[in-house]
């Protein structure tokens, strides 16, 4: 049996612990009420601090910024990408994924994820089935333990990658794996995009949609694998 | 345009996320992005390359942030925290809970002293990780773990009225 302290269920909450560790901590915390309220409390903490700062980077950055850097230099290439151009595919491709994974039975490979979405692999995957909310490991930190309208469990998450943010949505399939419903990347080192119109779409798309579950229900999903 | 101009861009989210968590509120954090960049175009030539570029620009808007507070205090005004976050929703109710959540959030933020709003930035709101951040703050990852348990409760103070000094028995 693992001795929790304040450390250690910062370490968990903040994803910096090991699978193992990690795992017998989840288990403990199942039988400590105490601890599993703080933990909620602070995975609840930093949900606010998510969706608190989600909203700031959806407003339109001011005029006066933007002038003063155009005054510098000319031609800045402000709204390069555009809505249309990226990889949003919401919500036409969710029908479409779902008749896929249900009636052609195609399932997830590790090259399929590649192809489509540049980061999601066997690894990220696997977080996805371990990781608690708020918690973050390999570049992968999840943001939101979901239900859709049919009881699957679905995870929002924030993958960083070498250039790009990326916000994504999963949802295992009756088939038990992951099908991955909405990919949201903002490539900041190539252009600043303002007010990312995406990313508040898929954060309205899972307020509306999706049912937020708790952190016990959460453990429970998680403690299946 | 300049590499350096590109890597303002870039980073442009990012130091406006500081920002607003150093002020407190909108209005005050995008004044303080506007100055901010303002003054790193006329300091742009005192850049040294071979440093981070966001920490920076990160310690020319504090000190300018440090700068407007002392001023304030000199001339006795009060910050003015009504901001707009323009949201589009259907549901006003939702929309103004959130925009709710993230005053209060922001507040909360603003209220650390220094070394624990740094790092509070640094792990809960860019998501880093404790070595990452002890790299960029140039701090023992234990001082890291110390500092944002501290944070983590005075957050958790604030924002929900609660006192988690430890749940050890």
């Amino acid at each position: 049996m693992i001795k929790l302290t304040d450390e250690l269920i910062m370490q968990y909450i903040d994803g910096e612990l090991a699978p193992d560790l990690a795992l017998e901590v989840q288990q403990q915390l199942l039988h400590e009420p105490q601890w599993a309220i703080k933990v909620e409390e602070f995975n609840t903490l930093q949900s606010n601090i998510s969706n608190a700062f989600k909203m700031v980077d959806d407003k339109p950055m001011p005029k006066g910024v933007l002038s003063a850097l155009q005054e510098e230099s000319n031609v800045i290439p402000l709204n390069k990408g555009s809505v249309s151009n990226r990889s949003w595919f919401w919500p036409t491709s969710v029908a479409a994924s779902i008749t896929i994974v249900f009636f052609l039975g195609f399932l997830f490979n590790e090259n399929s994820l590649k192809e489509n979405h540049p980061g999601i692999n066997s690894t990220v995957i696997a977080q996805l089935n371990t990781l608690a909310t708020g918690s973050q490991r390999e570049g992968i930190k999840i943001t939101g333990s979901y239900l859709n309208s049919d009881g699957g469990f679905c995870r929002t998450f924030q993958l960083s990658l070498e250039t790009t943010q990326v916000n994504a949505l999963s949802c295992q399939t009756q088939l038990g794996d992951w099908e991955v419903l909405a990919y949201v990347p903002s490539n900041l080192n190539d252009v600043y995009l303002p007010a990312s119109g995406e990313t508040s779409n898929l954060s309205q798309f899972v307020t509306d949609n999706l049912t937020r579950v708790s952190v016990l229900e959460e453990k429970a999903y998680l403690k299946d694998h | 345009m300049s590499a350096l101009q590109s890597q303002i861009i870039a980073i442009l989210p990012k130091l406006r996320r500081f920002a607003y968590s150093l002020t407190g509120n909108a209005a005050d954090g995008d004044d303080l992005l506007q100055n901010t960049v303002e003054r790193v175009l006329k300091k742009k030539h005192s850049y040294d390359p071979s440093k981070k570029l966001d920490n920076w620009i990160f310690t020319i808007a504090r000190n300018i942030w440090i700068d407007e507070i002392r001023a304030r205090n000199r001339r006795g005004i009060s910050v003015n925290i009504d901001d707009q976050y323009d949201l589009k929703g259907s549901d006003g109710v939702k929309v103004s809970e959130q925009k709710l959540l993230t005053e209060q959030v922001l507040k909360a933020m603003a209220k650390l002293p220094e070394n624990q709003h740094q790092v509070a930035y640094y792990v809960l709101v860019e998501g880093n990780s404790y070595k990452e951040a002890a790299d960029i703050l140039n701090l023992p990852i234990g001082t890291i773990m110390s500092t944002l348990s501290r944070a983590r409760q005075s957050l958790s103070a604030t924002m929900f009225g609660s006192k988690t000094n430890g749940t050890e028995s």
